[in-house]
Formats: C-alpha cells, structure tokens, sequence
C-alpha cells in the first residue's frame, strides 16, 4: 500500500515506468494557437440569456413527485413507523420504508453507511425515514403529514472531543472514533528543544454549507429494458452508479448516470445525488415509474453535506533568526453523522488525512507532530467543499505564523520568506519538492502588485473620528492537484468526425468552473484545430470512459493529459493519411489550425477535413481513447510519510482591511492574489476562478457559519445564511504565474479550489493587523472582533 | 425551543385558493370583509409570500392591493409630508422631496434588501410587518409618524408608537384593514437627522441594529430642543429611547449629554440573544455606539455640531 521511500529519485522512476507521462508539455515544436487564449466560456451565451435548462426547468409531465420523511430529532431509535394513512391517500403511489429497499439499504461516497431509507435508528436531524411518490408535489407533502413514527429519544452528542470519550453516546455501533491517522517527521521534541521561541494556539472552525445556486434535483426514469437511469446535476456520476446499483441490487450496466447542467457544486454534489439519486431509484423501482425528487433551499441546507468543523491545537517553534524548527498540531475533524467521503481512502485521501498532509502549511519545518481524529457525532455530516480539509488547516497555519512573527519580532512578509518551500524543500510528508515550485514567486509578485512594504507601514487609524483602523494581511497557500488515493485515473474518448470536426466524451462534469471550455481547448490544440470544431459530450456513463470524480482540482491536469492521448491516436492516423496524400515524411508535418502542412515547404498543404474524410472512407482511426493517472500516491500509514500527491499549485495573497474599532465591522477595502498555476490555459478563466474564491474565502473570514443548536440548524435560508454580496468583496487583483509543471499538460496543475484557501487567513490576518485582536474561532464577524479588540486591550497609536 | 413537522419539510407551493386584483379601495376593503379575516392584505409580496411558503401564514386568499390608484404618490400638505399606502422603497429613495425633508427615512429605505425587493416590497407594508428591525419602522418612530387604517368600517389615524403592539403585530389587521397613507411633518431648519444600521454583511440582510434619530435645536443658545431616538431590534417592537431624549430636551449640546444620552439607550434597551444574529450583550454595547454616532451626525446637519 505505501512504501518507505519517499525521496527526490521516486517521481523520476515513476516517469520511467509510465513512458506516457512523458513529453505532455512540448506537443509540438511550435507555440500553441488555442491553449493559453481567453477565448469566451462555450456555456457563456446559453446562460447568459437564460436558455440553459437547469434541472428544474425539465418538463414534469409524466414524472412522480418523491418526498422524504425527515427524522425531527437528532438521535432516536425508531419505534413504530404507521404509513397506511398515507397509502390510501387518493394520489400516492408508494410510501417505502426501510424494508422496501430492494438492495443494500446504504449509500456513501466512501463507506455506504447512510441509509437510503433508516429502519432502525436516526442520527441526525434530517435522516430520511419514509419516502413518499405521489402524482403531485402537493399530495406528497400531505402523505407525508400522515405518516406517524414513534421514536425513543437517545442522549445525543455534539462535539468531536466530547464524542471520543467514553461514555459518550455512541452514533454508530463501532463507536465515535471513525479514523485516526498521525504524521511523524524527524523528533518534533528535539526540534522544541532547539527553539528560541514557542507559542500554543487553538483555532476553530465551523460547519460552512456550500450555497450553490442551483438546489438539488434528481430525476430516476426506469427504461423499457430494466435499466435505471438518474439525471440530474452531479459532480460524481460515476460513484452515484456505484450506488444505486448496489442499492437497486442490480449490476452496474444496469445503472446509467446522466450529468445535466450543474448551477454550482463545490464539492457538495459529489455526495448529494448520491442521496437523492439512490432514493429517486427506489421510488422509480417500486413505481416502475419516472420519481423526480427536487429540494427546496431549506431541505439542501438541512439534508446534505457541509465542509468538516476542525478544531486545531498547534504548538510551534522557531530560532531568533525566525528559521522554523518544530511544529505540534492536533485536529479533531467533525464528521457528522455519517461517513460520507471522511474517513481513510488509501493512502492519502479523506479530510483529516488531507488535513493532516497540509496542517503545517507550505513551510519547511523539520520535525513535525500530527495527530488528527475524525468522529462521528449527531450534526449534519462533513463531505467535501472547495479544498476538502485544507481551508480548515490554512485558517490555522497562516494565522499561527503571524503570531510567531510577532513573538519573535520579525515580520510576516519575513518568516514566509524565510521558511517557505522552495524546490528541493521536504513537506511534512518528507516529499521532496523536485519541480514546479513557484511559491516564492507568488509572494514576491503579490507584495510588488499590492505595494506591501508601504502599506505594512501605513496602518492606524484611518478617519478623524479615530473609529477606523487599516490592516494588512498575507495568507499563503498550497494546494494538490489530484485526490491521493489509487482510484485517480481519468479517461477521454476523441472522436473526429468527417468534417473534421470533433466529439469529446469525458466523464469530467461542468459545475461553471469552466472544464468544457478548458477541456476542448486542450483537444483542439493537440489535433490542431479550432476550439469550435470541438463540442464536449455530456457526462453519461454509459458513454464515456470512468473519469473519476471532477473533485480534487484534477480536471484540466489529469483530463487534460488523457485527451492529449486519445487525440494523439486519432492524429497519428490523420497526420499517417496526410503523409501518403502530400507525399511528404510524416515527421514534418504539422497540424495546425485546420490545416496540415509540411513544416519545411508551408505551402504543401491540405485541409484537416480532407485526411479525415478519407480515413473515414479507407478505415482509419478516428476514434482515440487515452487513459492517465498520476504517478501513484504513497503514505506510510505509521509516519504519515510519503509523496502523497504528484504537484502542488501555490499562492500568495494580500488583503488590506478597515475595522471599525467600536463595532468590529470589517470591510476589505484592497487585495491581491498570486498564484502558480503551471500553465494558464484560459486565462480569463482562470481569473473568474481567482475572483470566486476569494470571495469564497471571504465568506469562510467573515460571516459564514451553519449555526447549530442541539442538533437544530438555525440558519437554512439564505436569508439567514450569510454569503458574501457583491458589496462586501473587494476588487480583486489576479496575478498569474507559470512555473511548469512536467506531468501537466503544457505544463498545467489544478487551480479549482486553490483560491479560496489563502484568503481566509489574509484577512483574518489583516484584521488583527488592525485592531490588535484575533478571532481564533470562526467566522470573524462584527461581534466576534468586538470582543476580540475588547480582550486585547493593547493600547494603540 | 420546539419544532414542527414544517421545520423539517418544505413545499415551494403556496396554498391559497384565491388570488383577487379590486380595481378600487372599497372593493380591496369589501373583499376583506367577505372572508372574515381568511384573505390577507398583498402588494410587494416580500414579506407575505415567503411567510406563506413558510405556512407561517395560512389564508385562502390574497388581495393584490398593488394596482389601486391614488396610492402611490408622495405629496406635501403644509408641512406634512404625505406617503400612499403603496410607495415603495425605491420611489422613497428617489424622491427629492422625502431626501431633502426626510432624509432618515430615504437612508432607511436605501438599506432595504436588494434592489428587486426595493422595487416590489412597500414601505407602508414594511411597518405592517411588525418587525422590530425594519429598515424604515426606525426613521417613520422617529419622525413622528402616524398612519392612516381603511376598513369596511371607515377610516382612522394611528400614531407610530401606538401602532406596533410588539410580537410582529400592529395596530392594522392585514386580513381586514389596508393601510392607505403615512404622514409625518417635514424636516426644516433647525432639525437633523440620521439614519445607521450595523449587519453582518453589507447587503440584503436583517439588521444586527438600526437606529434613527431627528433632533431639533436652538443654534443661538446651542441646545436641544427636542429628540427622537427609535432603535431596533431592542425591544419586541420597534423601540424609542424615551430615557436617552428625557435628558436630551433642553439640555446643551455637548459631548457629555450625548454620552449620557447612550449610557441611558444602553440601560433601556432590553434587546435578547440570538445563535445566527449575536448576544443581548454586544447589542447593548453597539445601542451606546449607535446612539452616540447618530446623535453626533444628527446635530451636525441641524448645524448644531459637538464642539
């Protein structure tokens, strides 16, 4: 499963024995016509004029209308369940409990321990136990008020700490502790024994909800043939097949997942078509009929996942002249009340696992201490949200450094720039870092773009009244690009047409982070022609290869590396036709917008159309299939050593703030963000992802938090549930780097939820800047940094 | 705390049997009285319909009152500024007349939700919702407001502090009575407003505290001549802060009254905790800040500043 070798030379071996990662970068000797331009989103038009139908713009016509029963305690042993009120109601077609469910009763990304329908106990408030479909949404609703359940009220358990102990109710039978994995670099005590300087510090995190725009929908139609088949947004339709058919009791062919247009996911809809998908396919299962299940705001926020609440104790240390010698850190993770995505997939995935990999941040430190607990209690469960486990960490990490600035009196600019990663620096992991290390360079490009050295001198009180203060704050950040466990391969069809035109099948979903603009760019570059020649197929398991989740900020790197092998198959046939056709040696031909032509004569030429066009007709490929993982992952389950991901994107940002000292409100008045992307493929893209997480980022500082009490989440509207507006987020300066990655392709590495983690912590950093008080748990909202200034009672200028 | 089975479930259906458009005041006021307290009272629909999605509210019909005429205008009468039952926030907003002469109540109805909810939702129902932090309840307990309630009955005039019986309720029974103006004096010479408000964000969110205050002075002897504080959500209602005027009216402008003005706003003010929306605690302390700042702001408009 891991090995103990974890050194500069295995990456190089690992090249060797996959020759298919080699020459991903330089496709042709030429500078590329398409990757690297900022052409328009191909899904701009239809949604900017509305014409896009989302799930909930499907015709209902003929469909079944599902409901679900929810659990109104958090932990209860279920009595009696009494549906037969409900059966009779004029209008409903099914009402299920749990022993309707025709396979396994279980679902989950990972560990299928959630019930599709709970026979026996509750876990949390919202655990389903009834399905209802009924002709209209409106008789479901009612059936559902006929059910009676007769529950016993178990002790519940709500904190991660208090759950390990041991007379704590137990959530599940095996008990609260679901995971428990340590990380061991060098003699952490040793390293403490060697510093100058040692501070303790505690932060928390909450449970944040993802507030993607579009609520959950899923519609399960039965096919003639027995085959079930699930459309709806999902960032996973592979692990939604995965579990239907294991739920249905069915083989996998007999499952067909179908992503339709997906209005954001972050994350969250890796797990919840999952939930609705396999209860949709019961419904449909025992109806024989099309049950559509669609979520109201409220249901979304109350039913599904929400990013892991961390709490995190660290006990650094460094010399006088700031160099970093140890580092201690405990995290206890929140899972919830089910598994989900979680626990240990070996050898490297799972939130505290990536948690722990990341917690000592993007510094070398020579000794490390990680322990990280991940347990079950009776909240709503964690899955993955825009960096799954690292933005939780980097709250800790980046504030911690600042602090150990201050005690040692350097700056914050200065220890970064002391103990950063560099290339040839060993992570936590032990991995030494052998390429595409750019994170000196985000932080020195940030502090040139924001002016750092004059505004980190230029704070104080900015208004006559001396109620304002300004503060600056840097947040620095890393991020993988892939998922660190065994199952990360991604697999592309290329298919081109007579016409020469092209048809892209890949099972990489679109959520509006732009993969089917950026995907097609890397196909059309490597055939060598135009980006609108392409059209991207719709995720459909029964028509493309298995991608693997679009999780992991993997998408443009991993899938982009595998349509550059399929569209070699397909060229290496078109350009072996062109060849016989121009009379020229294949080896100077080049393939270029439309066009083939030999590299030494430009003028002997044919158009791309024509070699296909008679490939097709003398049977020639035209069809490639190209598979690509990453060099394979490793982490030694005792050390917690190992390369556990293959490259890392790094960033810088810097955020300047404005806190009222008498209220505590803040507002971000300057930012800039740096990053190392490898290569930009879209670069206008690439911003809106920059400008998104930020203000993601800004969201986790600032005021977002699922406020739970006993169970009860008091927030579920996003009324009460507060994202950032667009008068909260400040201009935004993107800065981007490339600094190459050789497993990429042209060099890429994953950008999707890199920016939203160093923006967290730039700001929470710029506040204390300003005021002289940290908000240690989170969100900094006006209160918390009232009492924050309150307790630090340092007097200012 | 305990909940219902509605806490759990949600349709995105609204059940009512019955949506009626009158075409005149009488026919709005008679269709109210047919149903005896089962229709209730809509225009912008940005508080009843989500009350109703909610099944906070449950009616068998809606009366669409957002087309009747003669509502919609803001007009001045002597030196009362006169407001239709239907104006909405953002003609509020826009009006020179309400800026110039009401400018707590323009900055009140500026911070109301999103401009979609300023175009559709009224100010008239933003009072009737009751709420003890609307937006524009503060400016209007402020200003002295009172309104004007149309039943089968006929007609009658409330004053604002009479008009919130706290609990979300007021003096106009929305199932049987339609609010068709709101007056108050305008501001001259002499006087100074202010309008603040204190959120977690930015944006389209309940306030965490608003605060409206008009102050009257005498610029030769520099005193206060009178003052009006209304804050919210300090209180089950919309609340005025009659100790903190007390020692306003007639006292000398000066830094010391206005910290006692807060101290005793601090000590009235009986706001509760909330898990989303902060502790009884920090809202008390923000009371002092608020009062403060907008007594500070206030005085200097009426060109009475603190020395």
């Amino acid at each position: 499963m891991s090995t103990k070798t974890h050194d500069h030379k295995q990456i190089k071996t690992l090249t060797k024995d996959k020759p298919d990662l080699q020459g991903l970068i330089k496709t042709s000797q030429m500078s590329p016509s398409v990757v690297g331009k900022s052409i328009v989103r191909t899904d701009a038009l239809s949604k900017v004029t509305g014409k896009l139908a989302f799930g909930a713009d499907y015709s209902q016509e003929g469909f079944l209308h599902g409901k679900i029963l929810r659990s109104p305690y958090p932990h209860a042993v279920i009595k009696s369940i009494d549906i037969e009120k409900a059966k009779n109601l004029s209008g409903v077609a099914a009402v299920l409990t749990a022993e309707d469910v025709p396979g396994r009763n279980g679902f989950g990304a990972i560990i299928p321990d959630q019930p599709v329908i709970c026979g026996d106990k509750v876990r949390f408030v919202g655990d389903g136990v009834a399905l209802v479909a009924a002709e209209t949404e409106k008789i479901a609703n009612q059936a559902l008020e006929l059910i009676k359940v007769e529950y016993d009220l178990l002790p519940p358990v709500f904190d991660p700490i208090e759950a390990l102990k041991e007379d704590a109710p137990k959530v599940h039978e095996k008990g609260n502790l679901l995971s428990y994995n340590k990380l061991r670099k060098g003699d952490a005590e040793k390293g403490f024994a060697q510093a100058d300087v040692i501070i303790e510090r505690t932060y928390k995190v909450p449970f944040l909800d993802h507030a993607y725009l579009e609520p959950d929908i899923c519609m399960a139609i039965p096919q003639v043939d027995g085959t079930m088949l699930v459309e709806g947004p999902m960032q996973a339709p592979f692990t939604v097949r995965r579990n239907i058919n294991a739920v249905l009791g069915v083989p996998i062919n007999r499952v067909q997942a179908r992503q339709i247009s997906m209005g954001g996911g972050f994350g969250g809809k890796e797990d919840s078509p999952i939930d609705l998908g396999c209860r949709a396919a019961v419904l449909a299962h025992h109806t024989r009929r099309p049950v559509r299940i669609a979520l109201e705001r409220e249901e979304v926020t109350l039913q599904t996942c929400k990013r892991h609440p961390m709490t995190m104790k660290i006990k650094i240390g460094a010399k006088k002249d700031g160099s970093l010698v140890a580092f201690e850190g405990v995290i206890y993770d929140e899972q919830g009340a089910y598994a989900s995505l979680g626990p240990v997939i070996p050898p490297a995935g799972g939130s505290h696992i990536h948690a722990m990999i990341m917690m000592s941040g993007p510094y070398e430190i020579p000794n490390v201490k990680i322990d990280a607990y991940l347990c079950f209690t009776n909240n709503p469960y964690g899955g993955a949200m825009r960096g799954f486990g690292a933005p939780q960490v980097h709250v800790a990490h980046e504030q911690i450094i600042d602090e150990l600035a201050e005690a040692l009196g350097t700056t914050p600019f200065d220890i970064r720039r002391r103990n950063g990663l560099r290339e040839g620096s060993a992570t936590a992991t032990g991995q030494v870092l052998d390429q595409s290390v750019g994170l000196h360079d985000t932080l020195e490009s940030c502090a040139k773009a924001f002016d750092w050295e004059k505004k980190y001198q230029d704070t104080g009180y900015v208004n006559e009244e001396k109620t304002k203060r300004r503060g600056v704050g840097i947040g620095m950040g890393w991020y993988r690009t892939s998922i660190g466990t065994n199952n990360d391969a991604c697999g592309a069809n290329v298919y081109v047409h007579e016409d020469g035109t092209v048809l892209l099948s890949t099972g990489i979903t679109e959520m509006g982070q732009g993969s089917f603009t950026v995907l097609p760019q890397i196909c059309a570059e490597e055939l060598g022609v135009r980006v609108e020649d392409v059209r991207v197929a719709r995720p459909d398991t029964d028509a493309v290869p298995e991608s693997g989740p679009t999780v992991g900020s993997r998408s443009t790197t991993l899938m982009g590396n595998a349509i550059i092998l399929a569209a070699r198959q397909v060229k290496k046939s078109i350009l072996e036709m062109a060849a016989e056709m121009l009379m020229v040696p294949l080896t100077r031909l080049e393939s270029r917008d439309r066009r083939i032509y030999d590299r030494d004569n430009p003028d002997t030429v044919l158009e791309f159309r024509e070699a296909a066009a008679r490939c097709m007709a003398n049977g020639k490929r035209l069809i490639g299939q190209g598979w690509w993982a990453p060099p394979a992952p490793s982490l030694d389950p005792e050390t917690g050593q190992g390369n556990p991901y293959f490259v890392y994107t790094y960033s810088t940002h810097m955020a300047e703030v404005n806190v009222d000292m008498e209220t505590g409100e803040v507002e971000v008045t300057d930012y800039v963000a740096a990053f190392d992307v490898g290569k930009a493929i879209n670069p206008k893209a690439l911003e809106g992802q920059i400008e998104g997480g930020v203000a993601m980022g800004l969201g986790y500082a600032l005021t977002e938090e699922v406020a739970i009490e006993n169970g009860y989440i008091q927030n579920l509207s996003l009324r009460d549930y507060l994202i950032p507006t667009s008068l909260d987020v400040p201009d935004i300066k993107p800065i981007i780097l490339e600094v190459e990655n050789k497993f990429g392709p042209y060099g890429a590495k994953g950008i999707g939820e890199m920016p939203n983690l160093p923006a967290t912590p730039a700001i929470l950093n710029a506040i204390a800047n300003a005021c002289g008080g940290r908000v240690r748990d989170l969100p900094a909202d006006p209160e918390k940094v009232y009492w924050a200034i309150k307790e630090a009672e340092i007097p200012l200028d | 705390m305990s909940y219902a089975f509605k806490d759990f479930h949600w349709a995105n259906d609204i059940r009512v049997n019955e949506y009626l458009l009158p075409k005149t005041t009488a026919e709005a006021l008679e269709m109210l009285a047919e149903y005896k307290g089962q229709a209730q009272v809509v225009s912008g629909g940005t508080d009843v319909i989500p009350k109703l999605r909610k099944r906070e509210l449950e009616v068998e019909a809606l009366v669409d009152i957002s087309r009747l005429p003669g509502m919609s205008d803001i007009k001045q009468k002597g030196d009362k500024i006169i407001l239709g039952g239907l104006v909405t926030h953002a003609r509020t907003v826009a009006s020179l007349l309400i800026r110039e002469k009401a400018g707590v109540l323009a900055e009140g109805a500026a911070r109301v939700g999103s401009p979609q909810i300023r175009n559709m939702g009224t100010v008239a129902g933003n009072l009737a919702s009751g709420h003890p932090a609307a937006d524009t309840s503060m400016p209007l307990l402020a200003l002295n407001a009172s309104v004007t309630i149309a039943s089968t009955e006929g007609e009658r005039v409330v004053d604002l502090p009479q008009f919130f019986q706290g609990g979300n309720q007021t003096a106009a029974d929305s199932r049987r009575e339609i609010i068709t103006q709101i007056s108050f004096s305008a501001l001259g010479k002499n006087q100074g407003c202010c309008y603040l408000r204190l959120s977690k964000r930015r944006a389209l969110t309940i306030a965490i505290l608003v605060l409206a205050t008009v102050v009257d002075v005498d610029p030769d002897e520099k005193t206060i001549r009178d003052a009006a504080i209304a804050i919210g959500p300090v209180a089950p209602m919309p609340f005025r802060a009659r100790d903190a005027e007390e020692i306003l009216k007639g006292a000398p402008v000066s830094k010391e009254i206005v910290e006692r003005a807060g101290d005793a706003a601090y000590k009235e003010s009986t706001p509760e905790s909330s898990v989303v929306w902060g502790s009884d605690e920090y809202k008390k302390e923000m009371v002092k800040v608020f009062v403060r700042r907008g007594l500070y702001k206030a005085l200097k408009r009426a060109g009475c500043p603190v020395a």
